[in-house]
């Protein structure tokens, strides 16, 4: 029989008898979650199939629990602002207390598990289930996920409702939630249901988000949590957040986000963030090229690099050996494959006013002659195996490399070192960490005073600790990460954008090469299958979500996409798109208003692209000051770019075809406000457009722009007078 | 409502709606009991991918068959004919064929629509009463990895426990196709098989459900355009019965009634090596080299040696395959000639997989001149309209007349200029797809298997100037009429995983998000992990092994443990030999084992060779002992009591020789039994423990191997 708590403005209703959460309403806005299986299904025991990268998402064996829970109590603490609703329930030698703070805003749940048996017991992961919406209202719903790309097995339509799915899961398993915000959005009345997460220990991945066979829509979130837990110990996890907000999607985002807050490092000013166009570089020779055997031919090419526009090298670590592996970070010449090189390109490049980042793997050293036979192999295998993670089976853990486990205080202490030689004697200007969260991976013998789950998140909490270390010393030392999430935004000023491939890969424009795409991020249902405006809309969405001061480094072409396509043996995004189409793509990311980057050879055949593109970017005031918008002009056809810049009193805008054909686009002005004047010049300063007047009714009416095929044009408008437009 | 038909002893309970079969048995006994509907055909949908997956990963396909609605039935002396009509516009006629042991059902799907459909595959779906006392049938199939109670079965809910581990497309399984259960209450055992050599088959499922009822998927694949009114035809399937007293007499029994006989091949010695640098490695780096290792595989026992193309270019590249020198090296010709003085004889490799459509490994090289689009009709093509690719190939249509002709020029010019013995035709299955062009010359679902029906026709051009020419194959056996003389058996390359340990400090890569090797039938990833781990005893793969070599027969199995593409299969891990894996001594072992096995057996030059001293010992005896020409091979016959010693016993009349291999590193004293009774070898025992010695007494030292030959048991 249901039980109802009632807390202003919350009406949680709950089983008299499982004391499992039935829903959540809010007085004034509605339903938050319907629940119609348990919300917490957790799992004990077990053991992992392989020692591997994925070890801890893999385990065989486990004991399931949290369909037979008995409620043993409630309690409700009215706190002076916030109220805390427990529900302590047990089932079989588990006491599971579901704990609910009672904001204004959203509830946040935390949930601590407890070993009532007499034994000890190991602790995995637990399911996090959310029932969001029941299956009548699909069809006037549409998902909320700012960050998460589209279904794989979908065409790319993001905003389609939800009854509009081919498949019943819309989401699936995969990468880490990029901000971990789900919701569902109602049409009708501008609300939207949302649940997310928030917390700086343990790993959260989306399992399934679908349409469950007991009607209604289901999120399901893999919480993973490995501890060993004696008899009467707790562990204690959280918080996941629900909501139910109004507004536009816009709006719902950017007032869930406001939870993240505390985590957003404050950045430098939006001008030197964007300024930040980095050329990455691989030494040495990979994939059987060398564009740069050693640090001269790398100093020989630093004026083109610069004259190209890009004012940061990033230096991967030398090619084959050690390339992604460890092998000592104080051994320089191992490690970057010079010392003597590297400290002289450093002078160079920053007398052509570069700066140098450091690509710096964490994750762990080879233990065999992967790439190389001859290499010798990490003196950390040998002289320090304290450092490395162990299994649950006891021994070293794996990936590809042997795993680092970042929790380690003597192994941060000597990274600390490390890194502070590069800055002290070599002059780097700061660093990149590749694969962060590589060892997503428990350490079941961690060398130190913490528990095995410190190692998942490591990588973001390592760069904390480094950081606050270094900027000591070094206030404006750049790091660089490859993690996600609000989390990941504290102690970095950049981050990779991944999140970005899904595009990149084939969803905006057609695949000219005849070896098609990368099986993992486009196939033929969703090949070229996404609008601008879907497009447009989704990137303001997660950039919404981002945590504030983490600078987005955009890219179409980085060592990784040139890599994954190892098995076809790497090429460049212009084989993939044809030349002209790369230039529109580049274009795109180069005036979405974040920092960029790209990979050397990538820009052979549009030298002189770059350079007017990155050139426009740095000496103009609008692009290094303004604002700007992918949703505030509009096109008439879902394959003509359009991102809107305006800063001041002036506005321009970068304009693509994202097709091989002529024609002509009409563009309206989407924005509340009008720029101020009755006619403007507008002015093609990249591409061939030339110039002519439109009047501000045109923008709201329709501005007819003539587009060649894969043109890539920026206008920059100028207001003028009546005798201006007669000009 | 059901109603029945009946013929010869068998009843089959339909249901009058659906027209489908409900319960079929014989003589009262229900051997199959469906929920579901046994024939289902999927159709339409987008292949996602142009690469080697094309045909198996479709989304967006609709099904036809699951709500089947009867139209009419007629039992016409032992045939019974059923017409359905099914969703999406199909009517399905089903003849069924009673025979006393077997039903054997032919399909025809026709298409009543005006609109062109794609037909996928046939999922055909068969359930089968599962009890305590029942058992699975599924020769060669992998069985699942985890013990049971670490299987689906609690973690999510599921009620449905794998029986098996599919293991894909490539494994020797998907050759005979069985699958059933034995009743040991029964004392029947009931299967399913195809006998349409036509088509590529995949187990998808063999679960048990609910506790009570087994139930297999098989995928079929056809896949075609129909147009309307047209029909396409499978089969046919086979729903058998068999008899066996006892549980291993099973398999036995139903392919001693059910498959046909294979070629006797000779037992040949196979040592693959060739030139250039592979995995980041360079065995020999000319063929001057290689030949300085001719006396090496020849005094290890070798009689043939196996040349691959020079890596890394052209490698598993038909680049220009007229070139000889740019194929298999400068100086080939010299060390084959060697190979030949030394007694040995010689096949080569040649690659069917197709070109690189780009530089990967050899930067600056040029492209192949098939891709100067003069021969654009030799290839095969995407549902898209592009070209069909594999990885990092663009692949031929093995069935074009054209390509089929040109192979045969390739082949009579090797035989002609290099005058090797033979032939291992390397990834005949690579392409293993459909070619959607509409203007080809074959039946898109006829390009499939075309790769392995190409070996038939080769060799059958070969034989006309060279008789005793010789065709080694990895896959294919039997099928698409393509007979080979030999062919590369897997069966070590799985069980060795749960036969030992591996050593500890080594780990491998796992990409599996980026790479699609995972679905490789005996990569590591497929194969290998911790709860399998050296959880095998030899009695239990010994079984295994018979009954899969029973299914799959062949007249010349090449066991092998070390391969070139074993090797290469690690690529991720940097590629590395087995004795990497389990260390030197238990690789030895393992060889020890593969080379006592029935047929011949093959081994590859990772720079080294795996205890020359006991593969020659061992390759000599096979070669002049009678008992291995006469004699009657059994790996469960004679049991130790020790699961962890592998015994292989060759009984002649007069004679015997028994392997006995210590996978432990313990001193052991192994005693044995013989059907159930106490057994006492007699003869002559040698050991081998780093070298040959003969001893007196039976004791096993840590990875010791024991040689007893004698007079009898």
């Amino acid at each position: 029989m249901n039980q109802t708590m009632l807390c202003w403005p919350w009406e949680l209703t709950y089983d008299g008898v499982s004391g499992q959460p039935v829903a959540l309403h809010h007085v004034e806005r509605g339903p938050v979650f319907e629940q119609r299986e348990p919300m917490v299904v957790f799992f004990t025991g077990g053991l992992t199939r392989h020692n591997d990268q994925p070890q801890m998402f893999e385990i065989a064996g486990c004991r399931r629990y949290g369909y037979h829970t008995v409620l043993e109590g409630t309690s409700l603490d009215k706190g002076d602002s916030v109220s805390k609703f427990t529900l302590e329930l047990v089932e079989e030698g588990w006491g599971i207390s579901l704990c609910f703070r009672m904001e204004l805003s959203w509830v946040a749940l935390s949930v601590t598990f407890t070993n009532l048996a007499g034994t000890a017991e190991r602790l995995q992961r637990f399911q996090w289930n959310v029932g969001m919406i029941d299956e009548r209202l699909y069809s006037c719903c549409e998902l909320l996920a700012p960050g998460y790309p589209p279904s794989m097995k979908e065409d790319y339509r993001p905003f389609r409702s939800l009854a509009e799915y081919r498949e019943d899961d819309i989401l699936t398993e995969g990468d880490p939630c990029p901000v971990g915000i789900i919701g569902v959005y109602h049409r009708d009345t501008r609300s939207a249901n949302v649940s997310w997460v928030l917390d700086e220990t343990f790993y959260y991945r989306i399992r399934s988000l679908r349409r469950s066979d007991c009607g209604q829509l289901q999120r399901i979130t893999d919480v993973f949590c490995p501890a060993d837990l004696e008899k009467g110990q707790s562990v204690t996890i959280g918080d996941m957040y629900y909501g139910n907000f109004t507004g536009s999607r816009l709006e719902i985002i950017r007032e869930v986000s406001a939870c993240y807050r505390r985590y957003w490092h404050q950045g430098k000013d939006v001008e030197k963030r964007r300024s930040y166009m980095a050329m990455e570089v691989t030494l040495g020779e990979k994939l059987n090229l060398s564009p740069f055997p050693d640090y001269a031919a790398l100093e020989a090419a630093i004026p083109g690099i610069r004259k190209a526009g890009f004012n940061a090298l990033q230096i991967m670590p030398w090619f084959p050996y050690p390339g992604y592996s460890v092998h000592d970070w104080k051994d320089v010449d191992t490690t970057y494959g010079s010392s003597e090189g590297l400290r002289h390109m450093i002078r160079t490049a920053h007398a052509h006013g570069m700066k140098v980042i450091l690509d710096v793997v964490l994750h762990g050293p080879y233990e065999y002659d992967a790439d190389v036979p001859s290499a010798s192999l990490s003196p950390f295998l040998t002289e320090h195996p304290e450092w490395f993670s162990v299994t649950d089976r006891g021994g070293a853990a794996h990936s590809y490399t042997r795993s680092l486990d970042q929790a380690n205080p003597e192994l941060r202490q000597y990274l600390l070192e490390a890194l502070r030689m590069y800055l002290e004697e070599y002059g780097a200007d700061g660093f990149r960490f590749d694969a962060q969260l590589w060892n997503i991976m428990p350490n079941w013998e961690p060398q130190g005073d913490y528990l095995p789950y410190a190692g998942l998140l490591s990588g973001n909490t390592c760069a904390d600790f480094l950081r606050q270390e270094l900027i000591k010393d070094y206030p404006e030392v750049i790091f660089y990460c490859e993690g996600r999430g609000p989390v990941a935004g504290q102690a970095h000023d950049y981050r990779y954008s991944y999140d970005f491939w899904w595009v990149a890969w084939g969803a905006l424009a057609p695949i000219v090469d005849s070896r098609g795409s990368f099986h993992v991020f486009s196939n033929y249902m969703n090949e070229n299958s996404l609008s601008w405006p879907d497009f447009a809309q989704w990137y303001e969405e997660e950039m919404a979500a981002e945590p504030e001061g983490l600078t987005v480094v955009h890219h179409i072409d980085s060592h990784d996409l040139h890599e994954k396509e190892r098995l076809i043996g790497g090429r460049f995004a212009r084989e993939l798109y044809g030349m002209e189409m790369h230039r529109v793509l580049f274009g795109i990311i180069a005036f979405l208003g974040d920092a960029l980057m790209s990979y050397y050879g990538a820009q052979f055949g549009s030298e002189d692209f770059y350079h007017k593109v990155l050139g426009l970017r740095s000496d103009m005031a609008i692009f290094r000051r303004g604002k700007v918008s992918c949703t505030g002009l509009s096109a008439d056809d879902g394959k003509t770019a359009s991102i809107l810049w305006e800063y001041e009193k002036q506005w321009g805008f970068y304009l693509g075809n994202l097709e091989n054909r002529d024609k002509e686009a009409v563009l309206r002005w989407m924005k509340p406000k009008l720029p101020e004047g009755e006619y403007f010049r507008l002015k093609d300063v990249l591409g061939e457009g030339g110039s002519h007047v439109v009047s501000r009714r045109q923008l709201c009416d329709g501005m007819g722009f003539a587009l060649p095929p894969c043109a890539a044009q920026l206008w920059i408008a100028e207001t003028v007078g009546e005798e201006g437009r007669n000009r | 409502m059901e109603q029945s038909v009946v013929c010869k002893g068998w009843k089959i309970d339909y249901d009058v709606q659906d027209g489908m079969p409900k319960a079929i048995a014989l003589n009262g006994v229900t051997v199959f009991r469906q929920q579901e509907s046994m024939f289902r055909f999927a159709l339409d949908g987008i292949s996602t991918n142009n690469n080697h997956k094309q045909m198996e990963e479709i989304l967006g396909t609709v099904e036809a068959g699951g709500e089947s609605r009867l139209i009419e039935q007629e039992l016409n002396g032992q045939q019974w004919h059923v017409w359905l009509a099914l969703e999406q516009g199909m009517e399905l006629l089903c003849d069924y064929q009673f025979y006393d042991e077997y039903i054997t059902v032919s399909l025809s799907l026709t298409n009543k629509q005006e609109e062109t459909r794609r037909l996928r595959w046939l999922a055909w779906t068969v359930g089968m009463p599962f009890h305590p006392g029942c058992r699975v049938i599924a020769p060669g199939q992998l069985p699942p990895l985890e013990p049971a109670e670490y299987l689906a079965k609690g973690e999510e809910g599921i009620e449905e426990i794998p029986l098996i581990k599919p293991c894909g497309k490539l494994a020797p399984a998907e050759i005979s196709s069985l699958c059933g259960v034995y009743d040991s209450g029964t004392c029947m055992g009931a299967y399913t098989k195809i006998q349409d050599g036509r088509f590529s088959s995949r187990l998808m499922h063999f679960s048990l459900e609910k506790g009570e009822r087994a139930v297999s998927v098989r995928h079929i694949y056809c896949p075609q355009l129909l147009l309307a009114e047209q029909t396409m035809e499978i089969g046919p399937l086979y729903l058998g019965v068999q008899q066996a007293g006892e549980e291993e007499e099973i398999v036995p029994a139903i392919t001693a009634c059910s498959l046909g006989e294979m070629s006797s091949g000779e037992s040949l010695a196979v040592i693959e090596a060739g030139i250039g640098s592979s995995q980041a490695r360079a065995i020999c780096s000319s063929h001057e080299q290689l030949r300085e290792r001719i006396n090496v595989y020849r005094e290890a026992g070798f009689d043939t040696l196996l040349l691959d193309p020079v890596f890394p270019w052209p490698g598993w590249n038909f680049q220009k395959p007229m070139d000889i020198e740019f194929t298999y090296g400068v100086g080939v010709k010299e060390t084959i000639g060697k190979a030949h003085e030394n007694g040995m004889k010689v096949l080569l490799t040649v690659s069917l997989r197709g070109v690189y459509e780009f530089d990967e490994k050899a930067v600056g090289l040029e492209l192949s001149p098939y891709l100067n689009g003069e021969q654009d009709s030799w290839f095969m093509q995407h549902e898209t309209g592009r070209f069909a690719r594999s990885f990092n190939s663009r692949v031929f249509g093995a069935g074009h007349p054209g390509f089929i002709r040109h192979m045969e020029d390739v082949l009579s010019l090797y035989m002609r200029e290099l005058k090797p013995d033979g032939f291992f035709l390397e990834g005949q299955m690579y392409s293993a797809y459909p070619d959607w062009n509409p203007e080809g010359p074959d039946k898109p679902w006829e390009a499939v298997l075309a790769g392995v029906a190409l070996g038939g026709i080769l060799k059958e051009h070969l034989q006309k100037d060279f008789p005793d020419i010789l065709f080694l194959s990895d896959c294919g056996c039997g099928q698409a009429g393509f007979v080979p003389d030999a062919f590369l058996w897997d069966g070590m390359q799985w069980g060795k995983y749960g036969l030992a340990p591996l050593l500890p400090k080594r780990g491998y890569k796992r990409f599996h998000s980026f790479v699609g090797f995972k679905e490789l039938p005996f990569s590591m990833e497929t194969c290998h992990n911790f709860f399998f781990e050296n959880s095998l005893s030899w009695q239990d793969f010994g079984r295994w092994q018979e009954e899969a070599m029973l299914a799959a027969p062949c007249g010349n199995l090449l066991h092998h443990l070390d391969s070139g593409k074993s090797n290469e299969w690690t690529w991720f891990a940097g590629g590395y030999a087995n004795e990497n894996r389990f260390g030197e001594k238990v690789h030895t072992v393992l060889t020890a084992i593969c080379l006592m096995m029935p047929g011949g057996f093959l081994s590859f030059d990772y720079g080294s060779l795996c205890a020359p001293e006991l593969m020659n010992g061992l390759l000599q005896l096979k070669r002049t002992s009678p008992v291995f020409r006469t004699g009657i091979c059994s790996l469960t016959r004679l049991c130790c009591d020790d699961p962890k010693v592998a015994v292989i016993h060759w009984q002649g009349k007069e004679n015997h020789c028994t392997l006995a291999a210590n996978l432990e590193g313990v001193e052991k004293v192994p005693s044995f039994t013989m059907d159930g009774i106490p057994y006492r070898m007699n003869g002559k025992i040698r050991l081998y423990d780093g070298k040959w010695r003969e001893t007196d007494k039976l004791v096993l030292p840590p990875y010791g191997i024991a040689l007893i030959q004698g007079d009898r048991g």
